[in-house]
């Protein structure tokens, strides 16, 4: 059987009509009136790729090509093939699908979570410690600030509960200032931040609820997890998709979504340690509302983001939750 | 007396690209290629690599013929084991200070890295069997390296976007196919006036409709104080959409300035018939087919977006310039570079 195409002889880019057919394991290439003879061996025939021309590959980089692709899996059987025959096996391409289906909800759901948790307790205390150090700089924390006399009674009297409630766990509570925002949160290294106006507008239970729920954090090693979670999910991206302008959007999504699952972590930690010392969990829940009604009122109100883009769970939503464990 | 023995130079013609892949075609491809990388944990990977690419460099055609990439995946594995190694290698820094060496030397060896991946991906791939080249420009490589962080600090950042141009032209500038060599005129200054002017404009423009938005919203009493908090969404969500809209100008901009520069021996150029708005609106398409399919509608969109580029796109040629390509001497190179620079999403091709 002939098997008609172009010849580019490897010396320049003059397209040459030419046939080339195959008599045992010789390969004979007519092209310009001449016919030369190769071996088998020395002849690469490239797998066929869509519909594109497929090309056979001559020593001396001669490159015969050809849309005969029936007639030259024919002529050179099959084995070349092989993915193209995958790619072509309904029942295989179904299968890749649902394994790639199963693989991203299992990514989702188990290997990111579970391999950031492995990871962040591998990682030695002088690295995050480091970490710790940077954000505190990138963030402009700088130095602790002085406080007033009962809120500085309020911070101790946290400080020595959540030490009886946590035995051998070193509780480190630094007051901070932040734009004069009622926030509380947790760095890496497991020391926690509080401003002067949190302590101000909390009662001393309900901001040793919510230092509970950064305890929460420091505990699982959150900060860490999300991290490694965005380092594992872009090395995901990587191999599947080569990465891309787009994907930076659905990373960001996933990692929104961790957050959120984060927050409920640390907000049920603190539910059962308060529970434990006689406390109600709701504790957490007016804390919390209370902290985002100044901190909306100061801004104008943080409270428009729809759930799927904003890093914590919806408040009244947390409430929920913390009133059933009551 | 009037000479007229001068041989008057063939008009260069525009040959048009054109992209003859379809979406479901590169789909089953793709999910191949996906199922066997998870399969094989990864090792696949190179395979998938090397297909992928020959999927978009086969259905490429540009007057009648297409191109081809012909990469050895093992050693683009290579390259990847060597690049996962040391990015491993970086854990050690905990045990002892000594090892910041290997951040560093990596940091250091970058352009040196940018060259040899430039190389690989030159050498490997190929038009009507004559393979595009890419010389070993190291000095030129630093000196542009140099350059982008000069114009980078001693602006204070304003000029970054120029240091894009100085790594286009050092890739245009030291590649060829076959023996024909490119060039990318302009300079630096003109590349960021060109983007900035728009830039700034549209950034103006955007300031004005969101303060337009917002006040309107307040004084036409559609958003009362206790709504308030909607404001910082609608904010949120027009600064994503407008920094979409920066994505496609930046897209379609560079596109206009490069091939308005870029020339090359036998007459070549480039023409680019990308507008603004039409660009946007098809970005946009396809951004929210992926966002309906939960991002399985990639190989899809993949493709119209390379179709979409390639209809918009003529290569300026001589007729005789696609028969008078000559073959040059090759280079062999590793592909660790060339993984690297994939890693760091630099982008070294046209």
């Amino acid at each position: 059987m002939r098997i008609n195409g172009l010849l580019f002889d490897g010396q320049n880019s003059r397209a040459r009509p030419a046939a080339l057919y195959r008599l045992g394991e010789q390969v004979i290439l007519e092209y310009d009136g001449q016919s030369r003879t190769f071996e088998r061996k020395d002849v690469n025939v490239l797998s066929r790729l869509g519909s594109a021309p497929r090309a056979i590959e001559f020593p001396g980089m001669m490159r015969f090509e050809s849309s005969s692709h029936d007639e030259i899996d024919q002529v050179f059987g099959g084995l070349s093939s092989f993915i193209h025959k995958l790619e072509n096996n309904t029942q295989l391409v179904v299968i890749s699908v649902v394994t790639f289906v199963a693989f991203c909800v299992a990514s989702y759901l188990w290997i990111i979570p579970a391999t950031s948790r492995f990871v962040v307790h591998k990682i030695p205390q002088s690295y995050i410690d480091k970490i710790a150090q940077k954000m505190e700089g990138e963030w402009g924390l700088g130095e602790s600030v002085t406080l007033a006399a009962e809120n500085q009674d309020k911070l101790e009297t946290i400080t020595s509960r959540l030490t009886h409630s946590f035995p051998g766990q070193q509780v480190r509570i630094r007051p901070v200032e932040m734009d004069g925002m009622a926030n509380a949160f947790a760095l890496p290294d497991g020391s926690m931040m509080v401003t002067q106006p949190l302590l101000e507008l909390l009662s001393t239970d309900q901001a040793l609820a919510v230092m509970m729920h950064e305890m929460g954090h420091v505990t699982y090693r959150h900060g860490l997890q999300a991290m490694a979670g965005q380092m594992i999910i872009s090395v995901l991206l990587f191999f599947t998709v080569g990465g891309g302008d787009f994907t930076a959007i659905g990373q960001n999504l996933v990692g929104l979504s961790y957050s959120r699952r984060h927050e409920r972590e640390a907000d049920l930690f603190a539910a059962k340690h308060l529970k434990e010392i006689g406390l109600k969990p709701s504790l957490l829940a007016d804390g919390l509302k209370r902290i985002e009604k100044s901190v909306s009122r100061r801004r104008e109100g943080a409270g428009g983001l729809p759930t799927f883009m904003s890093s914590h769970p919806l408040t009244e939503e947390r409430a929920k939750y913390l009133k059933e464990l009551d | 007396m009037l000479e007229t023995n001068t041989p008057s130079p063939v008009a260069a013609q525009s040959y048009p690209f054109e992209f003859r892949g379809n979406g479901k075609e590169y789909f089953k491809i793709w999910i191949v290629n996906v199922g066997l990388t998870i399969l094989t944990l990864g090792i696949y990977s190179a395979w998938a690599k090397v297909r992928t690419r020959r999927y978009f460099y086969n259905h490429m055609f540009v007057n009648g013929q297409s191109f081809d990439y012909h990469a050895d995946p093992i050693k683009i594995l290579k390259g990847r084991i060597m690049l996962f190694l040391i990015g491993l290698s970086v854990a050690l820094v905990n045990l002892s200070p000594i090892f910041l060496i290997i951040p560093v030397l990596f940091f250091l060896a970058g352009p040196y890295l940018i060259v040899r991946g430039a190389i690989f991906n030159f050498t490997n791939t190929s038009f009507r069997g004559v393979r595009f080249g890419f010389q070993r420009a190291y000095q030129e490589s630093y000196i542009t390296w140099l350059k982008a962080i000069a114009v980078t600090i001693f602006t204070l950042g304003i000029g970054a976007l120029t240091s894009q141009f100085y790594w286009r032209k050092f890739i245009f500038d030291h590649m060829a196919l076959g023996k024909a060599r490119f060039k990318l005129g302009g300079t630096g200054f003109e590349f960021w006036a060109y983007m900035m002017k728009v830039f700034f404009l549209y950034g103006l423009g955007f300031l004005a409709i969101y303060l337009g938005v917002t006040f309107g919203l307040f004084f036409s009493g559609l958003i009362s104080k206790e709504d308030a908090g909607l404001v910082p969404f609608l904010l949120v969500a027009m600064i994503y959409v407008f920094y979409g809209f920066l994505f496609v100008v930046y897209q379609v901009r560079t596109a206009h300035f490069y091939s308005k520069h870029t020339s090359g021996d036998g007459g070549l150029g480039f023409q680019t018939r990308l507008t603004l708005w039409d660009s946007f609106l098809m970005y946009a398409e396809q951004l929210f087919l992926l966002i309906i399919t939960l991002g399985f509608a990639w190989p899809w969109v993949t493709v119209a977006i390379a179709k979409y580029k390639a209809e918009h796109t003529d290569a300026m040629a001589t007729p005789e310039f696609f028969n008078s390509l000559e073959q040059a001497q090759l280079e062999s190179v590793s592909a660790f570079g060339e993984e690297v620079a994939s890693f760091w999403d630099f982008d070294i091709g046209f």
